[in-house]
């Protein structure tokens, strides 16, 4: 298992890897995430006390569920490079780290329009729509710096240290977040109380999810795949592997 | 033939992921001098800042005295001495002082051995001179006074000969003979022509350069672990470290009472925003006071923590006081804690004061002033790790605020819930010791935060 892990972890290993699951990762998770999509969106029955809109749910849980789990994945990654020194794990965090960033904002954005419907506003200051805000924050410190450092083996580590330092936060936030809320508490009502759903309603929303997922693997191949090429455009593999006339590694800096 | 002090095998250094030489094996014996040449841009520095132990290698090991660097980092750092090309000399501190910073952790040497180290590098008369007063080429002799009094077998020094007057640069050549004939090992890198007899040179050929003939450089096989008689043991404690630390950085902060009072009238200022902006009916500022006072301390707070690497790091101090062979965990510690003795301290004794002027009772001040007793450390520690993070980035302090304020929001929220809670005459020693408990984590953890961050962006400059 070590072996594999090892092979993984290097540049042209994950290559090879990633030239081969990359597509089927695509296609699984988009056939899944529209399974998901049309069974929720179209035949699930509507909620008892939301009616139709509580259908939004559908694009809300996954974003939220993966805009969590990539910030927890770039910490383990950052953990990964500062430790145990695995190349790979300096370029995850910057190719997975703006699609957390999307997912977060999908997840507050689709979140605002369903409060609009469901709570007459377009924002309360519930205790999860604000951690999820502060969660974006975090997603932009992480990439502001990521962009400051010249030298990108500094910003990947320096960026390591930040998601180590924040994924520690996160549960501190969220408590206290939640403390606050309580303390504060407005004249919303939320939507933690909510009565068991039917099979019919959270089918489509595993499928959803698991779809989401699976996208998210095939895109973080890719984008990790792209980082790859960029960085070691200079050796003779990725010349060659690009089809491109093998060069010597000099003139092969101005080939990509 | 005595077995080197310092051995690099196959080493290879980069700048933006290019690399700077070919792989370079070389090793550094007792008694033995080294000049690093090379073109500008073919990486003299890194390799010294490498060999010192702040930068990373790209690839390739460092061994001291036959085993991994990073195995015996503190006792590798006890007996290298890096003279960096900033001297590492702050201009309020006198000569004196500034010579006792540069030994801190190392030696503990007496007033009158310093006295006389400056002296035999013509600053006598001067010691007790703000070094600001002095020229360059003065100030340059406080580092080389270092030199009188280094017992470190090994001495890394990039490019000393600078801004030294004919005199200097004599005496220095004589120093470093010396140096070698004693059993000493002197690397330098230096763009003033040295040529002395049994002088090993290393020239840095770039990593695209064409060499005429290629002769594959014997591999160095990695002596064996062997105690080197010059080797030093660490005498200094950590606690006499932390404490070096904290004294240098009180006498410099009190030479600048201005900066140590711009983050309190930032304080006083924005506070005094609030009543003006949102209405002056003391009802309505008793409630929202707690928030005001607490979001200008932790604004304040951010302000001046940014300072707190910053100018080290542009003087090249930062360098030496992270090479001490001391765990940088504690001194990054006494570092914040001086910090915060300056600048959180002081809001909260300003705090109460200000917590009047809004109106809030008395119970209401009291679990403000603990609250940001409590508070205010954390803010310093979690800043710390956010300014070692932006150290010599374009845009720092913004670049901090933003990484920083989101980790602030426990303390903030625990900090204001607290007071309010205490102005509704609800008991709070509970968020209290919650509070205390986030302190109790930030002192632990912070700090290797910190640490690690300092040493990631110093190998990165």
């Amino acid at each position: 298992m070590w072996s594999t892990l090892h092979r993984l972890g290097s540049p042209q290993g994950f290559s090879r890897f990633a030239d081969r699951w990359t597509p089927w990762l695509l296609l699984s998770g988009t056939a899944l995430l529209l399974a998901g999509l049309v069974w929720g969106l179209a035949f699930a029955p509507p909620d008892g006390r939301q009616g139709e809109s509580y259908r939004i749910l559908f694009v809300h849980v996954p974003s939220a569920f993966l805009a969590e789990s990539i910030y927890v994945m770039m910490a383990i990654s950052g953990l990964a490079l500062l430790v145990w020194r695995v190349k790979l794990a300096a370029l995850f965090t910057r190719a997975v780290a703006p699609v957390g960033l999307a997912m977060t904002f999908l997840a507050l954005l689709t979140g605002a329009i369903w409060g609009r419907p469901t709570w007459g506003t377009w924002w309360v200051w519930d205790a999860r729509i604000t951690s999820m805000l502060i969660l974006l924050f975090l997603y932009a410190g992480v990439l502001a710096l990521d962009r400051a450092f010249e030298d990108e083996r500094t910003g990947a580590r320096a960026v390591a240290v930040l998601s180590l330092v924040g994924v520690i936060n996160i549960p501190i936030i969220k408590y206290s977040v939640d403390w606050w809320y309580t303390l504060h508490q407005g004249a919303t009502f939320t939507l933690t109380q909510r009565p068991e759903m039917p099979p019919s309603m959270w089918l489509p929303l595993l499928l959803a999810v698991l779809g989401l997922y699976l996208i998210f693997g095939g895109l973080a191949c890719l984008r990790l795949q792209t980082a790859i090429f960029w960085r070691e455009r200079r050796t003779r593999w990725v010349s060659q592997r690009l089809g491109m006339a093998s060069r010597d590694p000099e003139g092969g800096r101005h080939g990509v | 033939m005595t077995e080197p002090l310092l051995q690099t095998v196959d080493l290879s250094c980069e700048r933006q992921g290019r690399p700077l030489f070919r792989p370079l094996s070389l090793g550094i014996r007792p008694g033995s001098m080294t000049r690093i040449e090379g073109l500008n841009g073919a990486g003299k520095t890194t390799l010294l800042r490498t060999l010192a132990g702040l930068d990373e290698p790209a690839a390739g090991t460092v061994l001291w005295s036959g085993r991994p660097r990073l195995a015996n980092d503190e006792a590798t750092r006890r007996n290298v001495l890096y003279l960096g090309h900033q001297p590492g000399i702050k201009p309020l501190l006198t000569p004196l002082e500034n010579l006792r910073a540069l030994m801190a952790g190392r030696q503990t040497v007496p007033d009158a051995a310093l006295m006389q180290a400056l002296a035999g590098t013509g600053l006598a008369g001067l010691e007790r001179m703000p070094a600001r007063l002095l020229s360059e080429g003065q100030q340059r002799r406080i580092a080389l006074a270092r030199l009188l009094l280094a017992d470190e077998p090994l001495w890394l020094l990039d490019e000393v000969f600078t801004a030294l007057d004919a005199d200097g640069v004599s005496a220095l050549e004589r120093l470093l003979q010396d140096r070698a004939a004693e059993g000493g090992a002197v690397v330098v890198t230096s763009h003033h022509g040295l040529d002395w007899p049994g002088l090993n040179r290393v020239r840095l050929a770039g990593a695209a350069e064409r060499l005429p003939e290629r002769k594959p450089a014997p591999e160095p096989t990695p002596a064996p672990p062997v105690a080197v008689n010059l080797r030093r043991p660490n005498t200094v404690g950590p606690l006499m470290a932390m404490a070096d630390t904290c004294r240098r950085d009180l006498c410099l902060a009190l030479r600048q009472p201005a900066d140590l009072l711009t983050p309190l009238l930032f304080f006083v200022m924005v506070v005094t925003l609030f009543p003006l902006a949102i209405g002056p009916e003391l009802s309505f500022l008793r409630d929202v006071g707690p928030g005001i006072l607490w979001v200008s301390a932790l604004l304040s707070v951010l302000l001046s923590v940014d300072h707190l690497f910053r100018h080290d790091a542009a003087d090249g101090s930062l360098e030496q006081w992270v090479l001490q062979p001391q765990p940088l965990y504690l001194l990054v510690l006494a570092r914040v804690l001086g910090h915060w003795v300056l600048g959180g301290l002081p809001l909260v004794l300003l705090a109460p004061l200000l917590g009047t002027l809004l109106g809030l009772s008395g119970q209401a001040l009291g679990a403000l002033c603990l609250t940001l007793l409590l508070g205010t450390p954390i803010l310093s520690l979690i800043g710390a790790i956010g300014a070692a993070l932006t150290l010599g980035l374009r845009g720092g302090g913004l670049l901090l605020a933003l990484l920083v304020m989101p980790l602030y929001v426990p303390v903030l929220i625990f900090g204001t819930g607290t007071v309010l809670a205490a102005q509704a005459g609800v008991p709070v020693t509970g968020q209290l010791a919650l509070m205390g408990a986030g302190l109790v984590m930030a002192v632990t953890l912070a700090p290797f935060a910190c640490a690690a961050a300092l040493r990631i962006t110093l190998s990165g400059r």
